[in-house]
């Protein structure tokens, strides 16, 4: 279980994340939706303690991960948007590199990398340079990467960027398998239809602030339409950006 | 396994890995070469301490014992005090290299978010940083540091393992800078935006460098050998017994090294000891402060790594291009912005303006006038041999601007290379952009080395003339070379031109100074017989002396040709990568 209280994130002047709560429940997919800019990442990197919250507490578990880091990160696996991989490894030995990093060596952790090498169809390349590799095959190695210390929580950023449609399918496919063995799946995407098929319960965030949350259902009710998920979304955000144009008028006046 | 170990263990791998057939070429090259370079260290200090050692004779330097109440070894001090001065140096090359290094280590390392989401404690992290930048900033001065410590222990005859101490008490003296390095790193980041810290650290460390050549050159080392310059010989003993500093790790390290090999080894506790424990004080303060800082200044570094604080060249600067073509302009000005931009460039201008200063004071040194009766005839061939003096530094200055001038488009190249301009012509593009420049460089020292050499008119043309052919073609040698051997992904402009690409172009570049001169002499020599000795040269001398102008330029057009054809086809091979 992730929980998210009164979380705030202040760069200097700017306020990035604006007292955001929330809960993902066990075997719950929760989509994190938002503009270029709204505080994804930001959530994100708090969620897996690469940032600390200037207030606020992230708790993972019911642990606070600024209290307990090293509990908390290996109840947790993590894609970031853009994965930084050693470039001269071999697909295989940045799998080897990550079982140390996370200390589960050992053949459950072996079995566990070449099961998704083999559905991710990355077999072929396990014992190639990673710097052969393309954007897509980095991706689905990052991916197995954090499974393999089988985490209760899995934090995403950005999953489908770069995968073919195969790949999509099959990280679909595992999303799904995970939630209902009782994981804990966090995303952010910018892909409406990825959110609206698979996630349990979705957040809209701008400006730092969570604008909606809830299942489809609720959000259509929230933007009083029956539009997909993208009307949805468009109307939510664009209502907040008329709400600040008139309160900065209001301000003016 | 330790987070240490851990990385070291992914280095070790990614270095195998990349052992395929032409890296391994590039290593032998490399290997070649640093034995070459060890052989030259090793071999030219065993040559000046065996020179040294003949200032020992009793004979010739009664005088000095007379003055001396026990037996003072002239030889023996120049020795300890040469020894301090490479202890001194390579001191503050290491403090440097650490400042430089620890920022990038401990903050700008790009597989620090993947080590932060994993279940290992940030000060591991820091732990293994902090190790890291110790060995990559002090591997280099070793380097040059031991071949001169192995010729000291063959000249004192020391054998090998009563020197083994010394190297246990290197270990002090080289964390020493590390943790003053990380310390400083630590500090400044918090308070400063680290990628700007990081550039105002390369452009103070090389104005510093700068600095402290030109006082080392000032105080002129070489009237350590020239006795004669001191009026008794008891200051000149004095002068050498006086330590530099007292309180620095050199001077440490030095005494321990001198009592191993001229004194009573016992003598070398006490120095050792000292090393040791500000060694051990400083790591304490390191960790203590890397426990407490890093997590927190590392987030500090993401939130503040926009923020300017050098100040920003005007974009106004385009309006200087505007009577070139729109290509040519934007090429120009995103140039001239990015240069202006990056102190990582434009701070080694201080120190071409040091080798610059400190050529000409050597030249000035010289006092010609007191060598002899043949010093015009002197000046004369050091003028003309100054052309390749010069042509050696314009290349030097090539090699650090122009050969990088491709590999800084870096991951933008694909901007470029989809275009709609010929790509071949960014390499003539780039050229002319930085050949005025050279051409500035290399003329002034030459025309200011003639004029200290007080040189006939001839000598004022042929050697203006070289100097022009040379710069252009070392110039046009560094664009293509640079072309020929990109690299894109380099983090910083030392990888670009510290590598095979740049090795060889200082070879082509040499050989092809060396050939021009060669054939540009015969005809110099004509006219120096014809104005000093009146000689007139008959018709087959003048052929002969036109043939070899025209080979010197034919040699000049191939090497002009050539590597431009080559660097054509490997810009239109290259990969405009993302």
């Amino acid at each position: 279980m992730i929980e998210l209280d009164q979380v705030v994130k202040q760069f200097a002047e700017h306020r990035a994340v604006d007292s955001i709560s929330l809960k993902v429940e066990p075997g719950e997919i929760f989509g994190f939706l938002g503009p270029n800019g709204a505080g994804k990442t930001t959530s994100i990197r708090m969620v897996t303690g690469i940032l600390p919250p200037s207030s606020g507490k992230v708790l993972i578990q019911g642990l606070d991960i600024q209290k307990h880091p090293i509990e908390c990160k290996r109840k947790m696996g993590y894609i970031p948007d853009r994965p930084y991989v050693y470039e001269k490894l071999k697909g295989w030995e940045f799998l080897e590199f990550m079982m140390l990093l996370y200390d589960c060596q050992g053949p459950t952790a072996e079995t566990i990398a070449e099961t998704y090498l083999e559905r991710f169809k990355m077999d072929f390349a396990r014992d190639r340079l990673i710097e052969d590799y393309s954007h897509g095959m980095k991706q689905k190695l990052v991916i197995v990467a954090s499974l393999l210390h089988d985490p209760d929580i899995l934090v995403i950023d950005e999953p489908m960027v770069g995968l073919d449609p195969r790949g999509a399918k099959t990280l679909k496919e595992v999303f799904v398998e995970l939630t209902e063995a009782g994981k804990t799946i966090f995303l952010s995407t910018h892909t409406m239809s990825v959110a609206e098929e698979l996630c349990h319960r979705i957040s809209i965030i701008n400006h730092g602030k969570i604008l909606a949350t809830g299942n489809m259902g609720e959000l259509k009710k929230r933007g009083s339409t029956d539009d997909s998920l993208e009307g949805i979304f468009l109307k939510i955000t664009e209502e907040e950006l008329q709400e600040a144009a008139l309160s900065q008028n209001d301000s003016k006046e | 396994m330790q987070l240490s170990q851990l990385l070291a263990r992914n280095r070790l791998i990614g270095f195998r890995n990349s052992s395929d057939s032409k890296n391994k070429l590039q290593l032998l090259v490399f290997v070649v070469f640093s034995i070459m370079v060890i052989g030259a260290i090793h071999g030219g200090t065993n040559a000046l301490l065996n020179k040294l050692d003949s200032l020992t004779s009793y004979d010739r330097y009664s005088t000095v014992l007379n003055l001396a109440s026990e037996w003072i070894s002239v030889g023996d001090l120049i020795k300890e005090r040469l020894f301090s001065m490479v202890m001194l140096a390579i001191f503050f090359m290491l403090l440097f290299s650490n400042l430089i290094s620890s920022l990038g280590h401990i903050f700008l390392s790009q597989d620090t978010e993947l080590l932060l989401a994993s279940p290992r404690p940030s000060f591991h992290i820091f732990r293994a940083r902090f190790i890291e930048s110790t060995l990559s900033s002090s591997w280099m001065s070793l380097f040059f540091f031991l071949p001169v410590i192995f010729a000291y222990t063959q000249n004192y005859q020391v054998q090998f393992y009563r020197f083994l101490p010394f190297f246990l008490a290197l270990l002090p003296f080289l964390i020493i800078p590390s943790c003053i390095g990380c310390i400083v790193s630590l500090l400044v980041a918090r308070y400063f935006p680290i990628r700007q810290t990081r550039k105002i650290f390369q452009f103070v460390s090389v104005l510093f460098i700068t600095l402290v050549v030109l006082l080392v050159r000032m105080l002129q080392p070489e009237k350590l050998f020239s006795i004669r310059d001191f009026t008794e010989i008891q200051t000149f003993i004095e002068n050498l017994q006086v330590p530099f500093f007292q309180y620095i790790p050199s001077t440490w390290l030095s005494e321990v090294a001198i009592a191993l090999l001229l004194r009573n080894p016992v003598e070398a506790r006490t120095p050792a000891l000292i090393l040791f424990s500000t060694a051990l004080i400083l790591v304490f303060f390191s960790l203590i402060l890397g426990k407490f800082l890093f997590y927190q200044t590392w987030c500090r570094t993401r939130e503040m790594s926009s923020a300017p604080v050098l100040q920003r060249p005007s974009t106004s600067l385009r309006d200087h291009f505007k009577w070139l073509s729109p290509t040519v302009q934007s090429i120009y000005s995103k140039d001239t912005i990015l240069f202006a931009r990056n102190p990582e460039l434009w701070s080694q201008i201080f120190l071409i303006f040091a080798m610059v200063g400190l050529y000409l004071y050597n030249i000035h040194l010289m006092r010609l006038d007191k060598v002899s009766l043949y010093s015009h005839s002197i000046s004369r061939f050091i003028a003309y041999m100054n052309t390749a003096f010069v042509g050696f530094i314009t290349t030097s200055v090539s090699m650090r601007f122009l050969f990088p001038a491709l590999s800084l488009e870096g991951r933008a190249f694909w901007i470029l290379k989809t275009a709609p301009f010929h790509i071949s012509k960014l390499l003539t593009y780039k050229f002319w952009f930085y050949i005025p420049w050279i051409l500035i460089v290399g003329n002034a020292m030459t025309l200011l080395a003639n004029y200290i050499l007080d040189v006939p008119w001839y000598l004022y043309l042929i050697n203006g003339i070289n100097i022009t052919c040379i710069c252009i073609t070392n110039s046009m040698l560094a664009i293509c070379f640079g072309a020929i051997y990109p690299n894109y992904k380099a983090e910083n402009i030392n990888k670009i031109f510290m590598s095979f690409g740049g090795t060889f172009y200082m070879v082509a570049s040499l050989a092809f100074m060396f050939l021009f001169l060669m054939c540009q002499s015969y005809p110099g020599i004509l006219i120096y017989r014809a104005n000093v000795r009146n000689q007139d040269p008959v018709t087959w001398q003048i052929v002969l002396a036109v043939g070899w102008v025209l080979i010197g330029f034919l040699i000049m057009a191939a090497f002009l040709y050539f590597p431009y054809k080559w660097a054509v086809r490997a810009v239109n091979n290259a990969e405009a990568e993302q």
